[in-house]
């Protein structure tokens, strides 16, 4: 008997996911963010194996091949120090989707908790605390908190990404927030408080599974956004230091030569259009599979 | 019955008030007297029925007794016990005698959570069985509410109403209670699967030796169903009976003017229905209670002082309580 | 023999989604005649409402798909009009009353607006009233469903309204278009039953007064034996029994009709009935023949052939072998 079940379980989870796909895939627009998001997390992941020259991403110098227009050998050219642009900008992927993770994983908890707590205890002392503050925080320009911030203390990746998440986890606490307290009022929270379950119980085992959907569809339309918010901040020089190779401050370096050695500017600014643009299709295509169906 | 029984459950002067804040400074304007001065008991191994239209407090009543609401005055004793406070500060004592069944079960399961999850909450929160026996328990569970254990890896999304109201079932007697609260139970399903429905209550009524407040608006099933009944009326009862007297020799206007509304499918039907007393008005909102009588505005019977003194709930025959002024 | 004001020809509606084809309406007709009161009963899921959306050219095409069928509306086949033919003709000819709940009214303009908005789009007043007259108008329409205060409810938002009072601005609304046939969607199903009885009482009034036609749409029974003259019994996506409402009520003969009333709960306390055994079908996947095989006590080996409307008294037909003549 449980062999049958656990058979019957992973069949059911299979034809699930085949569903699923059918409903994102219908929108082709979807599947070529999807195609964009695995290619950066491929060239991310393994940039030190994909990219021509590797090295090049860090410190180094070869002046005579400096600035070279894209050639076969450069096909994204080279930049001032002679380093080749492609591979920095395969490890300026790297970088950011760094950022974009670390930002989310530190902003998405927090966020979650806090939006559940005062969500479930909606009109207590506990949910003007915790909502009021998250008003405070977002009625700060964010940019300039997280300009702020870089500016105080030493500008570097790490500084950025903590900026960038001081600013972020209001959206979390909000969206939370407005799930958990309509589910609160529905007939199955009642049921398992008639029941005597305790609250961490009924926050994360009952209501935080209701709120998952939107919170993944939002996590993943956040990730591009995050990563331009990440390049922002380079470009002003607030975020990674050189030599890292960040796409912002790549672009921001490169700016002063535009037009004419326009490939060290250019390539970086589409590399960032290319991630945001791809994770903004996934986003919208995951959330197409997670609206509710009609008919 | 031959032997006396003992109430399992006894109500006195239950109120359940929630305050309406009114203009910027959100201060108490009023209350909305939800349930106001409520009083009954119930028999163990009875049926007691609670009728009421919208407005009436029949769920809010429901509510208060289970602990969901803190009752603003009253006291309620289950099994001889006092338990308005015990509710609150111990409640998964009572929790584990005293259970509900809601009325939509679309929305009493958790959308996300398999069958098997929803069962296993009330399994662990009363440490009823041990974790490996649990699966067990569970198949033991759906068979008692006549679905097949494999249904245990479910969504509510893939069941119908009545089995996901069965699962609503199972998940009340989990616990091993001895008194439910069915809060209509069978309103949100089609009427070929509410007979399926009724006839499980009433066998598990038989076979577990429960106690129930079964709580509808739909006359029709309550005379099918409750020994005992009493009907709401804006938080207030207004008459309490057995069964039979109460549809046979209806004494409040209120009821009378319910009793002549039933829609029914057959002439023969009609029959038993009460002399026509055409309805008149709707039901007031609980933010305005009508002074006096609450009923009164609506009362082909009405005089002077039906508008001015609030009648008490009066004993006019052996087991028939009526709260108006002509009646008793 | 007039021609009926509506008719439905051998309906069949499919939708097209993951994991096949639902075949839903299998062959549905019907039809309603002037000045006539149809009632449409059937559970959850027996397409009834796929039936109305249908009727009224509101199906969402791209999954619905209707392979067959034709339907009439006032000689014309609505399945062949052109998207503004079918808006003229949803809000002039035929009209609907939503259920009362609270999402069926605008909650964000007043009752005065809404109705005044109704007035103004449509009749044959596409001339332009006043907006005096247009007040009358709407005035007068709230007296005729006896809403008390007339002038207060002009001036209120729908949340302020109780269920008895929503339900009837909506027949109200309904009314002011002046359209011939009116569809009426569970109209007691959100009330309170004192509420319920004047509800219907009155429904029944207007229509008679204004000789439309209506077609009540509702799994209640007791709904359409007080407000009809003639049901249509649906089950699983096929009428299953039509006869005139005093004919049904006094000798049903389709054993899922029977099974239905029987299991009404009777008010002079016979004990429940036991319902009908068995589950709806899915419509991936229907039964061959009558879909109401499964849960019949009564099939025969004849009933995998899907039975024919066979006539069995005036105006009275049967989906079901067990009349075969």
């Amino acid at each position: 008997m449980p062999g049958n079940l656990y058979r019957h379980v992973f069949f059911k989870r299979w034809k699930y996911i085949r569903k699923q796909w059918y409903r994102f895939s219908r929108n082709s627009l979807s599947i070529v963010g999807l195609i964009f998001v695995c290619a950066i997390a491929f060239v991310a992941i393994f940039a030190p194996y994909v990219s021509p020259y590797p090295k090049h991403a860090g410190r180094y110098v070869n002046f005579p091949e400096a600035s070279l227009p894209p050639s076969l050998a450069h096909p994204f050219g080279t930049d001032l120090f002679g380093r080749d642009m492609l591979s920095r900008v395969f490890f300026g992927f790297r970088f950011s989707l760094l950022m974009g993770v670390v930002v989310l994983a530190l902003v998405v908890p927090a966020g979650v908790i806090l939006g559940l707590v005062a969500g479930y205890f909606h009109g207590s002392l506990i949910d003007t605390l915790i909502m009021r503050t998250t008003d405070v925080f977002l009625a700060v320009p964010p940019l300039i908190l997280a300009l702020a911030i870089c500016s105080v203390f030493t500008p570097n990746l790490f500084n950025a990404m903590v900026a960038v998440s001081l600013m972020w986890w209001p959206w979390y606490a909000r969206l939370t927030y407005g799930i958990a307290s309509s589910k609160k009022g529905e007939f199955f929270i009642q049921a398992v408080e008639a029941i005597g379950a305790n609250k961490f119980h009924i926050l994360f085992r009952e209501i935080l599974p209701n709120c998952i959907s939107p919170i993944f569809t939002k996590m993943t339309l956040d990730m591009g956004f995050v990563i331009l918010i990440g390049a922002s901040l380079s470009f002003v020089g607030l975020g990674a230091q050189a030599p890292t190779p960040d796409l912002g401050s790549m672009v921001a370096d490169g700016s002063r030569y535009l037009p004419d050695q326009w490939w060290i500017s250019v390539f970086p600014a589409f590399a960032i259009v290319f991630v945001v643009l791809g994770f903004n299709l996934l986003g919208d295509g995951i959330r197409d599979v997670f609206a509710v169906e009609g008919v | 019955m031959s032997e006396p029984s003992e109430t399992i459950l006894v109500c006195e002067k239950l109120n359940k008030y929630f305050p309406v804040h009114g203009d910027l400074l959100r201060r108490r304007v009023g209350d909305i007297k939800a349930v106001d001065g409520v009083s009954f008991s119930v028999s163990k191994g009875e049926i007691f029925g609670l009728v009421g239209e919208s407005g009436s407090g029949k769920s809010t009543l429901a509510y208060a007794l289970l602990g969901i609401h803190r009752p603003t005055a009253g006291k309620i004793w289950f099994r001889g016990e006092e338990i308005s406070e015990t509710i609150h500060r111990i409640p998964k004592i009572i929790k584990k005698e005293m259970q509900i069944v809601f009325q939509d079960p679309g929305s009493s399961l958790n959308p996300r959570r398999s069958v098997k999850q929803t069962l296993e909450v009330p399994l662990k929160v009363h440490n009823i069985c041990k974790n490996r026996d649990r699966s067990e328990k569970i198949a033991a569970l759906l068979e008692m509410v006549e679905l097949p254990a494999d249904y245990m890896d479910k969504y509510p999304s893939e069941l119908s109403g009545g089995q996901q109201q069965r699962v609503g079932i199972a998940r009340a007697l989990a616990v091993e209670p001895s008194f439910l609260i069915l809060d209509e139970p069978t309103s949100a399903l089609d009427v070929s699967v509410q007979g399926k429905i009724i006839s499980l209550l009433l066998d598990l009524h038989q076979k577990l030796n429960l106690s129930y407040l079964f709580i509808t608006h739909d006359l029709s099933l309550m005379r099918n169903v409750a020994s005992r009944l009493a009907i709401m009326y804006l938080g207030r009862i207004c008459e309490i009976a057995l069964t039979s007297e109460f549809f046979e020799a209806p004494l409040h206007p209120y009821t009378q003017m319910l009793l002549s509304s039933i829609p029914v499918i057959s002439d023969e039907e009609e029959a038993f229905k009460p002399a026509k007393m055409a309805s008149e008005g709707e039901v007031p909102s609980p933010v305005n209670v009508p002074p006096g009588c609450s009923f009164h505005p609506r009362c082909p019977a009405k005089t002077d002082v039906c508008s001015r003194e609030d009648p008490r709930l009066v004993e006019v025959s052996k087991g028939h309580l009526v709260r108006c002024h002509f009646r008793s | 023999m007039t021609t009926p004001l509506l008719e439905i020809k051998n309906l069949h509606v499919w939708f097209e989604v993951f994991g096949g084809v639902l075949k839903v309406l299998d062959g549905v007709s019907l039809e309603v005649r002037q000045g006539e009161k149809v009632g449409v009963v059937g559970e959850t899921g027996c397409g009834k409402t796929v039936t109305i959306k249908a009727m009224m050219g509101v199906l969402p095409m791209p999954p619905g798909r209707i392979p067959k069928g034709k339907i009439l509306f006032q000689g014309k086949d609505i399945l062949k009009m052109s998207s503004t033919e079918l808006r003229d003709m949803r809000g002039r000819d035929m009209s609907m009353i939503p259920q009362g709940a609270t999402e069926s009214l605008n909650p964000v303009f007043t009752i005065g607006d809404q109705l005044m908005a109704v007035i103004r789009y449509s009749g044959d007043s596409r001339r332009t009233l006043s907006k005096q007259e247009m007040k009358g108008r709407a005035m007068d329409i709230l007296k005729e469903v006896r809403i008390p205060d007339a002038e207060r409810i002009m001036r209120s938002y729908a949340i302020q309204l109780s269920g008895g009072m929503r339900q009837r601005v909506l027949i109200g609304m309904a009314l002011a278009t002046e359209a011939t046939l009116l569809i009426a969607d569970e109209p007691s199903t959100a009330l309170d039953v004192t509420t319920q009885e004047q509800i219907l009482r009155l429904m029944r009034e207007m229509v008679e007064k204004r000789s439309v036609s209506i077609i009540i749409i509702t799994h209640n029974l007791a709904v359409v034996r007080q407000l009809t003259d003639r049901t249509y019994i649906m089950y699983a996506g096929n009428v299953v029994e039509v006869a005139r409402t005093r004919d049904l009520f006094s000798e049903a003969m389709h054993p899922y009709t029977r099974g239905l009333m029987n299991s009404v709960p009777k008010l002079s306390g016979k004990g429940i009935a036991p319902g009908i055994k068995g589950m709806i079908p899915d419509y991936f996947d229907p039964p061959q023949g009558c879909r109401f095989r499964p849960r019949c006590d009564q099939v025969m080996t004849a009933c995998k052939e899907k039975p024919p409307l066979f006539k069995v008294g005036e105006d009275h037909e049967v989906a079901c072998f067990l009349y075969q003549i």
